[in-house]
């Protein structure tokens, strides 16, 4: 009699011990199935983590810049002089940052041309979203500026034209910006250069510490919106 | 009588025992570690929040200094004329450098994958890619568009659209489907050049892809809400 009990209340402790775990399992598997940022996994959640800290580092240090530009303005801009410097140091920068200057800086030389087959314009056009994407801060193709509107367009499938002018083999694409961003952007494995040299097509690169990128000489303008 | 209800009692042990491993061979089977894999991505997903509020605020205050830099030009340009024309000129800038929200004619454009699970053919050839983003946009702007965006995502010089895993940046910013385009300008032109056939839109469509196309009077743009970066580049005068 006694021992039955004592079986009882040991399978009755087992049993729930048993539920409860179960429980805990379901729960931590609930978490888990949540929509947008609580259905990503610990390496998602550490690319979304650095890539939210580098926005911020971004926006503080520009911030900062617009801080001190802000103190300028009110020591200096009370004289008249002072105050046509400091709107022509902006302008400058604003030109700058449109394409409206000529610029230098490190960078790198991309060369393509034509091997056992064509460039076309797609290979040009995703080279330079490439290079948008490791934060080149100016680029040009054979000396064409690119800038916020520019297009790389075949025309009859023979000739490719940038800006709306007719460029020819060898195409030659410089970028400004951190030399070992845009080197890799390039040269990764399976990347750009491979996808080309696979194709039968030829590309070579050159990091230098000085790109020198003419600016675009057409005119910006908005017509159909304020 | 007794046997028997010890072995009722033995089989629901027996059923709840291997239920707990179905259960924790399929939490393991996702990674090691389940319940202390959870905790620190809970903890991870804490920080995401608290980073990408840390930024909100500091964009707040980066967008204040922007207001607050324009109002000290007006102030400093009032009595001079060259003064005004410079900050009016630097006004345009910002306009076209994409740092205000634009509103005028244009159309729109909205693609999504294919929802024809019947196709025959690759599966990849149904799905609207970073690159198909990447020659629609162009084909805009080859048409004269002044401005672009993809789901509220300015598209402005530095502007990358790539892929990580199967997701779509533009910006850096995940979008999904369906990726609605804005562009502002001619809507005949564009619209036009875009329906054209053998253009890029013709051969997605081809592919399965949902393509929808509107013109419009009153297509709003949003500004960019990235930062120009000058750090490498110089004027050469």
């Amino acid at each position: 009699m006694k021992g039955k009990v004592v079986m009882a209340i040991t399978i009755g402790i087992i049993c729930i011990l048993l539920i409860s775990v179960m429980f805990v399992q379901f729960k931590s598997v609930e978490v888990i199935e949540n929509s947008g940022i609580g259905a990503m996994r610990e390496s998602e959640l550490r690319e979304e983590l650095a890539s939210w800290k580098e926005k911020y580092e971004e926006v503080s240090s520009s911030l900062e810049e617009n801080n001190k530009l802000i103190e300028q303005y009110n020591k200096e801009s009370q004289d008249e002089q002072g105050a046509l410097n400091l709107l022509n140091q902006d302008l400058k920068k604003a030109n700058m940052s449109l394409g409206y200057t000529d610029v230098k800086g490190p960078g790198i030389t991309i060369t393509l041309s034509d091997g056992d087959s064509r460039i076309t314009y797609n290979d040009i056009l995703y080279l330079v979203n490439e290079l948008k994407h490791a934060g080149a801060e100016a680029i040009s193709i054979n000396d064409k500026r690119i800038v916020s509107v520019s297009d790389i367009v075949n025309i009859q499938n023979k000739f490719i034209f940038v800006n709306t002018e007719r460029i020819i083999s060898p195409y030659v694409v410089k970028a400004i910006g951190d030399s070992k961003y845009l080197e890799s952007a390039i040269n990764v494995k399976g990347g750009l250069k491979d996808e080309l040299e696979a194709d039968g097509k030829s590309i070579s690169y050159e990091v230098s510490s000085e790109v020198f990128i003419n600016k675009y000489d057409g005119v910006l303008e908005i017509n159909y919106g304020e | 009588m007794k046997k028997s209800g010890y072995f009722i009692i033995g089989i629901i042990c027996f059923l709840m025992t291997a239920g707990i491993c179905v259960q924790v061979k399929t939490v393991t089977t996702w990674d090691t570690g389940p319940v202390v894999q959870s905790m620190t991505e809970n903890k991870l997903r804490d920080n995401v929040l608290k980073a990408k509020e840390k930024y909100e605020n500091e964009y707040k205050l980066l967008e204040q200094s922007m207001e607050e830099l324009e109002n000290l030009r007006n102030v400093a340009a009032k009595d001079n004329t060259d003064a005004q024309n410079m900050e009016k000129q630097i006004n345009d800038a910002n306009i076209l450098l994409g740092l205000t929200e634009i509103t005028g004619k244009g159309i729109t454009i909205e693609l999504n994958d294919a929802n024809d699970s019947e196709l025959a053919g690759n599966l990849n050839d149904y799905l609207v890619h970073d690159l198909d983003l990447v020659e629609v946009v162009n084909e805009l702007f080859n048409a004269g568009a002044e401005a672009v965006s993809i789901n509220g995502q300015r598209v402005v010089f530095s502007t990358a659209i790539n892929c990580s895993g199967n997701i779509v940046k533009v910006n850096d910013e995940k979008i999904g489907v369906p990726f609605k385009i804005k562009a502002i300008g001619l809507p005949e032109k564009l619209y036009g050049a875009l329906d054209r056939p053998g253009g890029y839109l013709e051969l997605m469509e081809e592919d399965g892809v949902q393509v929808k196309m509107e013109k419009s009077d009153d297509i709003t743009v949003p500004k960019y809400e990235g930062v120009y970066k000058t750090e490498y580049m110089q004027i050469v005068e």
